[in-house]
């Protein structure tokens, strides 16, 4: 248990860091960022929108209530820019860089979900069960409020 | 596969999750085409379609707990998450005001407007059936002059002579509950609100009333069947630690726990995470391993020894001892007091918890099945010590949902000299009955230790509140016992009651007035009562 949270936690820190990264080089507007979704013709727009998902993926990725959250939406942020390379920028130069990256957060990501699975309903129904003494998190989501009461006076 | 016998239009549930599984795998497919081709903004919604996708395929293919999910897919969730909140919906919308359990709104808004101080006259009738088979107070033609009212008091511990005597001046108390049950501001809040009504305060069975000191209520003493506060490591009685909790002038009685009406015949169960170091240190229990409170004291196996540990506890304390127990039967209970005859020694008082109490949280087999409802046992309780000539010697409190006037006088009819109350006060203290006080995340933070929920509660404010409802139940009290035409609860009598055949007081009370001995049943026959 402790072990999970404490890989999820390093895993965190690493995402939230790429993805400020990414998230920063996007909104200050630094040439890269501008070409690159200017080939996918989704510039400005897209670009500010991207960025600014990525700000806050980064941002509650980190907080201890909507750590799922945040990864799914990281997930999804990833999964949208490993489509981008696959369909248009391919993996040459710059761009085999930043899709190794994007693959990296997509898994990293990926890996937050599973191993913080029971702190989401949505997620936790996706295991069948295998351990029965299913503690629960620290600082996790509400999401458990029907537990049976402790039997105690 | 899908039947459509009827030709109207409805809803089929089944068909439409079959649906919903069917267009999330081609969903995907054209949100990536249409992002490919049309514009790259579709791929947001090709991720989307794909964690849905991806969600959906392990809901139907990888877990095997929830046949509905495995059936139908992620639709199925919907079901769960309207669940999940249909206890909030029930009881905003749709519950009647009558219907909720185990208090209704009805009785809930009374505590409320009590204890904030509002008018609570009704217009256009009452809302409970009227004629049904709740029991009613009889009033008399002749309301008791103003000056033939006597100001209400019961002494504690005389016919014994106890060096510190109690005299209660007002008929209620705050029930037992433990800090560990109730959070810390919680019970300051209570205690601060018992000190400003002038009302005493039973300290539960959560060790060393560490929280409770710091207000000025009067305090009565819980012990416990694991003696929390006052036990050895072994669980035994730890006589210098008793001492040192009755030499506080705030602690004014000792209530021994024999059961409680929530869970009769059960000990608890605090699980090691919950045992916080303070907690431990006030319970006298170590860290990290379970505290179990047994069933029973480790001392009473039968009528003599219970007696003997009593009166050994007695022996031991300057102020006046009772018990606190929950009736199972009436004649265990009169071998019980016969013991205390054969032994000359007798508890100063009885608190008779009626099995529908319920502060503490319990197992709900426990809850639903176990125990004597108060009014049966309170009225057995006081008809056996009369017969058994010992009324005087022991006064009776009663606990168990006596959160307004009207059932209070109706146990103090039933011979009851005072009421407790913990459910009233949690409401006068802001409880919404969200019915999570076991899982730590009460919602209004009565009963957490979470300092994010504890926030909302304001002692100063609520301790207001306590005194409120205290003084406004009490004038609801008095006013009644006026139109009874008594001048005091003490005279009050089962005559003083409407009891209808539809109440479960009815046989006992017809039984005992046709003569026939009510608890009769279970009498061996050479037994010399009556």
């Amino acid at each position: 248990m402790n072990h999970r949270i404490t890989i999820s936690w390093i895993l965190q820190i690493i995402t939230s860091a790429i993805l400020l990264m990414a998230a920063i080089g996007k909104l200050t507007g630094k040439p890269e960022p501008v070409a690159l979704f200017q080939q996918l013709n989704f510039d400005p727009g897209g670009r500010i929108l991207i960025g600014v998902l990525e700000l806050l993926a980064a941002l509650i990725i980190l907080i201890p209530q909507s750590i799922v959250i945040g990864a799914i939406l990281g997930w999804g942020l990833m999964s949208g820019a490993l489509i981008a390379h696959f369909t248009r920028l391919g993996f040459d130069g710059m761009y085999g860089l930043l899709g190794m990256m994007a693959a990296a957060i997509w898994v990293g990501c990926a890996a937050i979900m599973i191993l913080r699975h029971d702190q989401s309903r949505l997620l936790s129904a996706m295991f069948t069960i295998t351990n029965p003494e299913r503690a629960s998190p620290p600082g996790g989501t509400r999401d458990d409020s029907r537990e049976p009461p402790d039997p105690h006076g | 596969m899908f039947k459509s016998s009827s030709k109207s239009i409805s809803i089929d549930l089944p068909r439409i999750a079959h649906f919903v599984n069917a267009l999330l795998l081609v969903l995907p497919v054209l949100f990536f085409a249409a992002g490919y081709y049309l514009s790259f903004y579709f791929h947001f919604l090709t991720v989307a379609s794909l964690f849905f996708l991806l969600v959906n395929f392990t809901y139907r293919h990888v877990q095997k707990d929830h046949a509905l999910l495995r059936n139908f897919g992620i639709i199925g969730q919907a079901r769960y998450i309207i669940e999940s909140v249909g206890p909030e919906f029930r009881q905003y919308l749709f519950l009647n005001d009558r219907e909720e359990r185990p208090f209704t709104r009805t009785e809930r808004s009374e505590v409320y407007r009590k204890a904030k101080n509002i008018d609570s006259t009704g217009s256009f009738g009452t809302l409970l059936e009227y004629d049904a088979g709740e029991i009613k107070l009889r009033h008399s033609m002749f309301p008791t002059r103003k000056q033939r009212t006597r100001p209400f008091a019961v002494t504690f511990g005389d016919t014994r002579s106890v060096p510190r005597p109690y005299t209660l001046t007002k008929p209620m108390i705050v029930s037992a509950m433990s800090y560990g049950a109730l959070g810390s501001r919680a019970v300051r809040s209570l205690a601060r609100g018992a000190a400003r009504a002038g009302i005493a305060m039973n300290t539960g069975e959560g060790g060393y009333p560490k929280y409770h000191l710091m207000e000025k209520a009067d305090l009565i003493f819980q012990i416990g069947t694991a003696k929390f506060g006052i036990r050895t490591p072994d669980g035994k009685l730890d006589e210098s630690a008793l001492s040192e909790i009755v030499s506080h002038p705030q602690v004014r009685m000792l209530e021994i726990k024999l059961s409680q009406g929530a869970k009769p015949g059960k000990g608890g169960l605090l699980p090691a995470d919950k045992i916080t170091p303070e907690i431990a240190q006030l319970r006298g229990i170590p860290m990290g391993q379970d505290a179990v409170s047994p069933a029973y004291h480790e001392e009473c196996h039968d009528p003599a020894s219970t007696v003997a540990f009593i009166s050994r506890i007695q022996d031991l304390v300057p102020i006046p001892v009772g018990i606190k127990l929950c009736i199972g039967s009436f004649e265990e209970f009169r071998a019980f007091v016969r013991e205390m005859k054969t032994q000359d020694r007798f508890p100063d008082f009885i608190t008779v918890d009626g099995g529908e109490g319920g502060t503490g949280a319990a197992p709900t087999a426990f809850m639903d099945r176990v125990g004597l409802p108060l009014y049966p046992a309170l009225f057995g309780v006081v008809g056996i010590l009369e017969r058994e000539g010992i009324r005087d010697k022991v006064k009776v409190l009663a606990a168990g949902k006596l959160i307004n006037a009207g059932r209070q006088l109706t146990a103090f009819a039933l011979g009851a000299d005072a009421c407790y109350t913990a459910r009233g006060f949690m409401l006068a203290i802001g409880c919404i009955q969200a019915r999570q006080c076991g899982s730590n995340q009460c919602p209004v933070g009565i009963t957490t230790h979470d300092p994010s929920l504890q926030a909302g509660l304001d002692p100063e404010k609520k301790s207001l509140r306590v005194e409120s409802y205290v003084d406004n139940t009490l004038h609801d009290l008095e006013q009644m016992l006026v139109a009874m035409g008594k001048s005091c609860p003490s005279e009050l009598s089962p005559d003083d009651l409407y009891i209808p055949t539809g109440s479960s007081l009815w046989q006992f009370v017809e039984a005992e007035s046709s003569r026939s001995h009510p608890f009769a049943t279970q009498n061996p026959p050479n037994s010399t009562t009556q």
